[in-house]
């Protein structure tokens, strides 16, 4: 797979342990939402820590796939040979991209406060065609070659979370100025950031620097939600 | 002029009406404190039961309203709870 091996070795473990990082991060923001969700019966609070648990599932696959192509003495794979890995990779691309999206788009329709099973099932549907969709014309109508298809894959998925992030970026933007709270916008900033790492990370299939960086990036925007979230409980 | 109430703040409020009363409240009481139209306290009251926050108690043709063990834990959270959706942006 060639975007896999894009990156040095060292930087893809250095990726494991981040995206680790941001499955508990995540994790923990999810826990207090089904936690106050309980108190408060407030559907936008579960509808939150749906997304937030989504998005912990994602980057926990992601760790997964990453630490069986870099170490697959450790997680044992029939017959380890190039083909297996990167089939593995790119399934596990796959799920981990429609299990992120599916957190993003959970996320931006609680910040819509609407109440529409139906809205909500359309904007998924949506999503998840406009991931898959390319990947069948690339595999169908042109070469199916692998990189191809994962480069496909990578830059729609990109372009996606760029989209949905804008989308609640906006939603924050106009939260704060009505509540004044310095935490909502201090999330605002982290969702900002992680625009910017997607942006930064469709370089990374060219500059495996921007690879690190978008990594940094987002480090720093979980690292905003961990201090609001530890904030906001120790109250 | 006052800020806007949050859902959030109204449902505390109405849930604060209802425990101060000794836990029993008939609804035009609960109207003339929360400060709401008719129409908002319906809902909101609804919400309640269904929430289960708040009990309805008939008895012949007048009927109160009783705060849960449910309610009364919301109201006991409800710093953490407004703290939370706040930071959040989910109010």
């Amino acid at each position: 797979m060639t975007y896999f091996y894009m990156v040095p070795k060292v930087f893809l473990e250095f990726s494991i342990i981040m995206q680790i990082i941001f499955a508990i991060v995540a994790l923990l923001v999810s826990y207090f939402s089904f936690k106050i969700y309980k108190i408060s019966r407030q559907r936008e609070t579960k509808l939150f820590g749906i997304s937030f648990l989504l998005i912990s599932i994602s980057y926990i696959i992601w760790a997964i796939i990453h630490s069986a192509i870099v170490f697959p003495s450790i997680i044992k794979i029939a017959q380890t040979t190039t083909t297996n890995i990167s089939r593995l990779g790119g399934i596990g691309m796959l799920t981990h991209v429609i299990i992120f999206i599916s957190g993003l788009i959970t996320l931006a329709y609680t910040t819509l406060k609407i109440k529409s099973g139906k809205i909500y099932y359309l904007i998924l549907t949506l999503g998840i065609i406009s991931i898959i969709a390319p990947l069948i014309i690339i595999l169908i109508i042109f070469e199916p070659l692998e990189s191809s298809t994962l480069y496909t894959l990578l830059i729609t998925s990109r372009i996606l979370s760029i989209f949905f992030l804008t989308f609640i970026i906006y939603n924050y933007l106009e939260e704060y100025s009505k509540n004044k709270n310095k935490k909502t916008l201090l999330i605002g900033a982290a969702f900002f950031l992680m625009l910017l790492s997607n942006a930064d990370f469709i370089f990374s299939l060219i500059y495996y620097q921007a690879y690190i960086l978008g990594h940094i990036l987002e480090f720093i925007a979980y690292l905003f939600i961990l201090i609001s979230l530890l904030h906001t409980i120790k109250k | 002029m006052n800020k806007k109430r949050s859902r959030l703040e109204i449902i505390k409020d109405i849930l604060e009406v209802i425990r101060n009363k000794n836990g029993r409240i008939k609804p035009t009481h609960i109207l003339y404190k929360s400060n709401l139209s008719y129409g908002m306290m319906e809902e909101y009251l609804d919400e309640l039961i269904k929430k289960e926050f708040v009990k309805v108690n008939q008895i012949q043709k007048n009927k109160t309203y009783s705060i849960t063990e449910k309610g009364n834990n919301y109201l006991s959270q409800y710093k953490l709870i407004s703290e939370f959706t706040n930071s959040f942006g989910l109010n």
